[in-house]
């Protein structure tokens, strides 16, 4: 699993849960970027992409990542 | 720079404490537009000119009149009733009085010693006319928990407060002070009340706390002032008016202390005075009417002059005139 | 003692004097003495050890965990859950009590034999449902790796008995009270800030807020006199009255902390001004939603259960219904949740249900009514139409809140049936439409000169929250106005809460609306 490759799958998790398929995501990223991504959205995107990683976050992280770039490093961590 | 800040702010505080005894000043001015709570016309009687004090709540100002008695008999009073007045304020208007005047005899109406002290409202109300005096400040010592409320009355008054073209005029409300205090009222009982309320049962008693009538005796005794206490005639007791227990248990502590104890209700003292309660009790049966303080007056000022050991200076106040008696009368018949 | 009162302020006097005399490693010990002296001055004293038995509680069930890692072993997560238990366990029995009634009586009808056995009624803590919370929140917060426990149990009391926070929150996280442990020098800004901060709470909470109360206590006291056109006008009237009191409350308390230089987070943001009834919740009793979406709603969500559910809903009503539906079952949880914690069935149906419903609706609805404004071409950023939307969200608000005030969901049922009839009389035998507004309204006890006060402070607040909203702080604002009109400022809103407070003893002491949860 490349970075890149972590980075594709994650875009097509963001685009299917905000329904938008012009969403472009980088290290950077964070909720204030995408309009619909609120607190609640953010709990079904977090599910979204423990399913398609098949790993859980814990819920510790859930609360205090601060962006994608660090949602990133867990999922290399972690996920397959 | 941050010493600058906080002298700032020490001043802005002090600017603010000074606000609140501004406002306090105008609130104590606003409670004397109700004439029963204002007194200020007495800073302005001469000085040593006034020898006999009235205190006490209503049954006070409604019962003696001053300027009767200095027409029929030369002597020279003021009255300082307040609407339910306490004991405690009684006590200190006395205190008051006497800086300003050399007294000689303090009428006690004798149902301020059933409320002795407790409502500061009503405290700061009666003394009002004192501002905020060494006097009034004694309150403190006696309401040591509110005594912020008693430095900075506008906290007690503050729903009443009001500027208006009263508030900065010389005196407010000056307009009764020939009364000197009196408050005259013009209804009648009705023929249905013609009985004492007391019944002369001398085994009935009731708890009445003296801490404020014990000082103010103390007080007369150490500066060769006469106490004396007066009941005021009622047509009916209804619960929290006078009775014949309060009546022993007054006449008891009278008599521990020599103290003269002359209850207008006794069937003696309305047969010699000549009472008639229908005519002499206003309306709502417990405040005695023109006619009945015109007698009550009568009485105290026979009592007075022949009081043994009483030296009274007669008709040596040159402030009432005929223009004030007549202004007086004029007053009192609306 | 409230917190509007004059003991509460020399409190907070003698305890920043102290505070800033001993030495800066004592700062702490000093807040703690002052928090327990504050809770046997506010409280029933011997509850104190509910709050102590809480703290012991999440201090064992904190004690085996590392810091910074999630709980490794099954000794450290039985630990964990007990503390987390005690503390709902102690809320649900003293605070929770309403509850048992209903049951009890069920079980008197059941075993008749037991019917005597009444309901205990037991006093609970002061602050019990926010403490309970920051404390349970600290333990999972250990238990996830997201703080490190704190090994000296005095501070973790601090933590759970902080006096501002006591009365009405706000509901703080672990991570956010540091500060009280840290050693703070004196600083003019803080405590010239705090001061500040708190005569704005007095002004919201005596000024605006105790003279709608006069209003509204004197309708709701008397539900069978004041039918129709009084109903509306308190319905409308009290979220002012929710809002000045509770913001009021939370202006003192945060002041108060100011004044330590320690930082509490804010419960309010502008909430009327909102745009949406999901961006409402999000400036309105700020704290208690984010704790309840962190620790309720995100782990419910997240777990098993929700996941395989939400799986098997996508899979039968498609994706985008079957991810609706797990979402408001999530937030059906999470409401019935919060109208638990208020205490009592009637906050958990007729308002939190209300409100969880509403929400439903709206999002159910939000794409048809984005297609309705574009066809009608309606400006959705227009100030009108954000008009239009603050009253929905007052409206919709302003009905759940009648369950707020009412003392049982029946009594809040029988308001609204007494809404329609507009033309009542009330007890002075006056209808709003035959008399002027002035003698309508001293009918209730409020005279023209009250209501005059009441505008004028309700404009100034408002004139504060629409600069925060474009300016980001109303007293930035004022800090950089000329020292004239700064005091005169300062001078005005003081004489405005002497004068024109209501206040006193004619009053009973002015008790918060949130103080009892």
């Amino acid at each position: 699993m490349t970075r890149e490759s972590t980075y594709e799958r994650l875009n097509d998790v963001f685009r299917d849960v905000f329904d938008d398929e012009k969403i472009q995501i980088c290290d950077e990223t964070t909720s204030e970027d995408i309009e619909d991504w609120d607190s609640f959205e953010h709990i079904n995107l977090v599910v979204a992409v423990e399913e398609e990683f098949h790993f859980k976050f814990p819920m510790g992280k859930v609360i205090t990542m601060k962006n994608v770039g660090e949602m990133v490093d867990i999922i290399m961590e972690m996920g397959r | 720079m941050k010493n600058r800040k906080i002298a700032g702010a020490i001043i802005f505080l002090a600017i603010q404490l000074f606000l609140l005894y501004v406002y306090s000043v105008i609130a104590l001015r606003n409670v004397g537009e109700d004439a029963t709570y204002n007194h200020s016309d007495f800073y302005e009687c001469d000085e040593n000119s006034i020898e006999v004090i009235f205190v006490g709540g209503s049954f006070s100002y409604c019962t003696f009149s001053p300027i009767e008695l200095y027409e029929r008999y030369g002597i020279s009073s003021y009255n300082f009733g307040t609407s339910n007045q306490y004991a405690i304020s009684s006590y200190l208007w006395t205190l008051e009085a006497s800086e300003y005047q050399d007294l000689k005899v303090v009428v006690l109406e004798a149902m301020t010693i059933s409320m002795s002290h407790g409502n500061l409202g009503n405290d700061i109300r009666a003394l009002s006319s004192m501002g905020i005096s060494k006097n009034y400040l004694r309150l403190a010592l006696t309401y040591k928990r509110n005594a912020y409320n008693v430095l900075f009355p506008v906290f007690v008054l503050h729903d009443e407060w009001e500027i208006n073209e009263n508030t900065f005029s010389a005196s407010a409300c000056a307009e009764e002070s020939c009364l000197k205090g009196y408050v005259p009222l013009h209804s009648e009982a009705g023929s249905e009340y013609q009985d004492s309320i007391l019944t002369g049962d001398e085994t009935e008693d009731a708890y009445l706390k003296f801490t404020y009538v014990d000082k103010l005796r103390e007080f007369c005794n150490e500066n060769g002032i006469q106490l004396i206490i007066v009941k005021s005639l009622m047509a009916s007791n209804e619960s929290g008016s006078w009775s014949d227990g309060y009546h022993n248990r007054v006449a008891a502590y009278a008599e521990e202390y020599g103290i003269p104890f002359i209850d207008f209700n006794s069937q003696e003292y309305i047969d010699e005075i000549g009472f008639v309660i229908a005519e002499d009790v206003a309306e709502d049966l417990r405040h005695m009417n023109v006619n009945g303080a015109g007698k009550a007056t009568d009485f105290i000022g026979e009592y007075l002059t022949n009081m043994e050991g009483l030296e009274l200076n007669l008709y040596q106040n040159s402030q009432i005139d005929e223009n004030v008696i007549a202004l007086y009368y004029e007053t009192i018949s609306d | 003692m409230t917190i509007t009162s004059f003991y509460y302020l020399l409190l907070v006097f003698g305890t920043v004097v102290i505070y800033y005399i001993v030495p800066k490693a004592g700062q702490w010990m000093c807040l703690l003495l002052a928090s327990i002296l504050f809770y046997f001055a506010a409280a029933t004293p011997y509850t104190l050890v509910y709050v102590a038995i809480s703290t012991i509680f999440a201090y064992l069930g904190t004690l085996y965990l590392e810091s910074g890692k999630t709980a490794q072993n099954k000794r450290a997560t039985y630990l964990a859950l007990t503390g987390v238990l005690v503390n709902a366990f102690l809320w649900l029995v003293l605070k929770g009590s309403s509850f048992w009634i209903p049951v009890i009586s069920l079980v008197g009808r059941i075993f008749p034999a037991m019917k005597d056995t009444g309901a205990i009624s037991l006093i609970a803590a002061l602050g019990m449902g926010y403490y309970t919370l920051q404390l349970i929140g600290y333990i999972l917060d250990c238990y996830w790796g997201n703080c490190r426990p704190q090994k000296n149990i005095g501070k973790l009391f601090l933590f759970a008995c902080y006096f501002p926070q006591m009365t009405s929150g706000p509901i703080s996280r672990y991570s956010q009270l540091q500060d009280l442990y840290e050693k703070h020098a004196f600083c003019y800004e803080n405590i010239a800030h705090g001061a500040q901060r708190i005569l704005w709470g007095f002004l919201k909470k005596l000024v605006i807020a105790e003279r709608a109360a006069i209003i509204v206590n004197e309708v709701w006291s008397d539900p069978g006199t004041y039918q129709g056109c009084y109903r509306w006008l308190v319905m409308l009237i009290f979220p002012i009255q929710m809002y000045a009191d509770f913001s009021g409350a939370m202006d003192i308390v945060i002041g108060t902390s100011e004044l330590f230089g320690i930082k509490l987070p804010e419960n309010f943001n502008a909430p009327f001004f909102s745009r949406s009834l999901r961006e409402f919740w999000q400036r309105w009793h700020i704290t208690l939603g984010s704790w309840a979406k962190d620790y309720v709603l995100y782990p419910f969500l997240k777990s098993g259960f929700m996941v395989r559910l939400s799986k098997a809903l996508k899979k039968k009503f498609g994706k985008k219904a079957g991810r609706f539906i797990a979402t408001e079952l999530g937030m059906l949880v999470l409401w019935t949740v919060l109208g638990l914690w208020h205490g009592a069935v009637k906050y958990v149906v007729g308002v939190n249900l209300w409100y969880w419903f509403v929400l439903m609706l709206s999002e159910l609805c939000a794409d048809r009514l984005k297609k309705l404004t574009s066809f009608f071409k309606i400006n959705v950023r227009c100030i009108g139409w954000r008009m239009v939307q603050c009253f929905r969200i007052y409206i919709i608000f302003a009905v759940g809140s009648v369950f707020f005030r009412a003392d049982s969901l029946a009594q809040g049922l029988e308001f609204f049936q007494g809404l329609p009839g507009v033309f009542a009389k009330g007890a002075s035998g006056l209808s709003v439409f035959c008399v002027s507004f002035q003698e309508w309204t001293e009918g209730m006890g409020l005279a023209q000169k009250d209501i005059v006060i009441f505008l004028v402070a309700f404009a100034l607040v408002l004139a504060a929250d629409v600069l925060h909203e474009k300016a980001g702080s109303a007293r930035a604002w004022v800090d950089r106005r000329a020292l004239p009109l700064r005091w005169a400022l300062w001078t005005a809103l003081i004489f405005i809460v002497v004068i024109y407070g209501k206040y006193g003893m004619e009053y009973s002491s002015a008790n918060f609306i949130y103080q009892a949860f």
